[in-house]
């Protein structure tokens, strides 16, 4: 909480009545006195009867003190008390897993790449499996790369890739929002003929 | 010395109230400034193909699109035929298109669609008036 105080200062000089009308006369010069010393300014040492001036400068002083004091205490409060957030709701999102899987099959030329796009239509897991690769010349075992992405331009755009072999096991695997993405398979320089391969990719 | 004094007092008093003001200054203006990608998509259409070029909107806006130039892809001499063209998601190895037209060359705003955030693509296709390959260029603009 921010705390603001506005203090208006009548500093104009007294009248010109006061200064003809009241003289201020002291028997013993006041003792100077520092600005912390804000309580101390209101004390008056010794009864006295005052004049007009004086009565004024005494009623300045007791009405600095109390805004001094105030605003000692109101000024800077504010760590103690932090604003609490307007909204509490959870911000994790959840995670959903996946309920519609794809089969990407194509074929992938010599230093060539394919493509595939999808959709996701909700904030969860997608795995992506390199099942099969195959063709006349082309050996089962051979390496291909293999990435997650967003489609763009001509091409998909990769964000997460790894270079494998088929297998079963899921090759690539995370967490996505909504949107379109796509998954890419490209040479990475072992093929020597055109490769076809089944890529299955599950997502929500 | 009174005076002196209250005057002390009261520059304490500024001095400890402005430290508890820490709140920024909001901006004057709250205005947001559009902007829009131009992007020319060309290449070669074979007869009976299809080609598509995927963009991302970075919001919702306006996308618009032309086709600036059909010409024979070996003899390089324009050709006034028309090809279909199709604003889509990209969806398997291709673009679903949910808008398309047929277009003959021009450099006049042949297509627009208003289109929310997110990714979606432009496809060019043969509409069955293509007798030899073409080359072609599409120029559209999107938020």
């Amino acid at each position: 909480m921010n705390s603001k105080a506005t203090v208006e200062i009548d500093d104009s000089p007294p009248s010109r009545s006061d200064h003809q009308r009241a003289p201020v006369h002291r028997s013993h010069p006041a003792p100077r006195k520092s600005p912390q010393a804000c309580v101390a300014a209101s004390r008056t040492d010794t009864p006295r009867r005052l004049t007009p001036a004086g009565r004024f400068l005494r009623a300045a002083s007791l009405m600095t003190t109390v805004l001094c004091l105030s605003l000692t205490a109101t000024a800077c409060d504010d760590a103690s008390t932090a604003t609490s957030p307007s909204d509490t709701s959870s911000t994790t999102p959840t995670v959903a897993t996946p309920t519609i899987t794809e089969l990407f099959a194509g074929r992938v030329n010599v230093s060539g790449s394919a493509f595939y796009s999808f959709s996701v239509v909700e904030n969860g897991t997608v795995n992506v499996t390199l099942a099969e690769v195959g063709g006349a010349g082309v050996p089962s075992t051979v390496w291909l790369g293999l990435g997650i992405g967003t489609p763009s331009g001509e091409d998909c755009f990769t964000t997460a890739t790894v270079n494998t072999a088929a297998g079963a096991a899921v090759h690539l695997t995370g967490t996505y929002a909504p949107g379109v993405y796509c998954v890419r398979v490209w040479d990475i320089g072992n093929l020597a003929a055109v490769a076809a391969f089944n890529v299955t990719i599950a997502h929500p | 010395m009174r005076a002196g004094s209250l005057v002390a007092t009261l520059a304490l008093a500024f001095v400890t109230a402005a430290c508890g003001d820490d709140t920024p200054t909001s901006p004057s203006s709250s205005s947001t400034t559009t902007s829009t990608s131009t992007v020319t998509f060309a290449g070669t259409l074979s007869v009976g193909g299809a080609r598509f070029y995927s963009f991302t909107n970075l919001e919702s806006g306006s996308v618009t699109a032309l086709l600036a130039s059909v010409a024979g892809a070996d003899t390089r001499l324009p050709l006034a035929v028309p090809l279909e063209i199709g604003i889509g998601i990209p969806a398997g190895t291709g673009c679903a298109t949910s808008l398309t037209q047929l277009v003959s060359p021009g450099l006049l705003s042949q297509m627009t669609v208003t289109l929310a955030a997110g990714t979606f693509c432009l496809r060019v296709a043969d509409a069955g008036e293509l007798r030899v390959p073409v080359s072609f260029a599409v120029r559209f603009t999107h938020p």
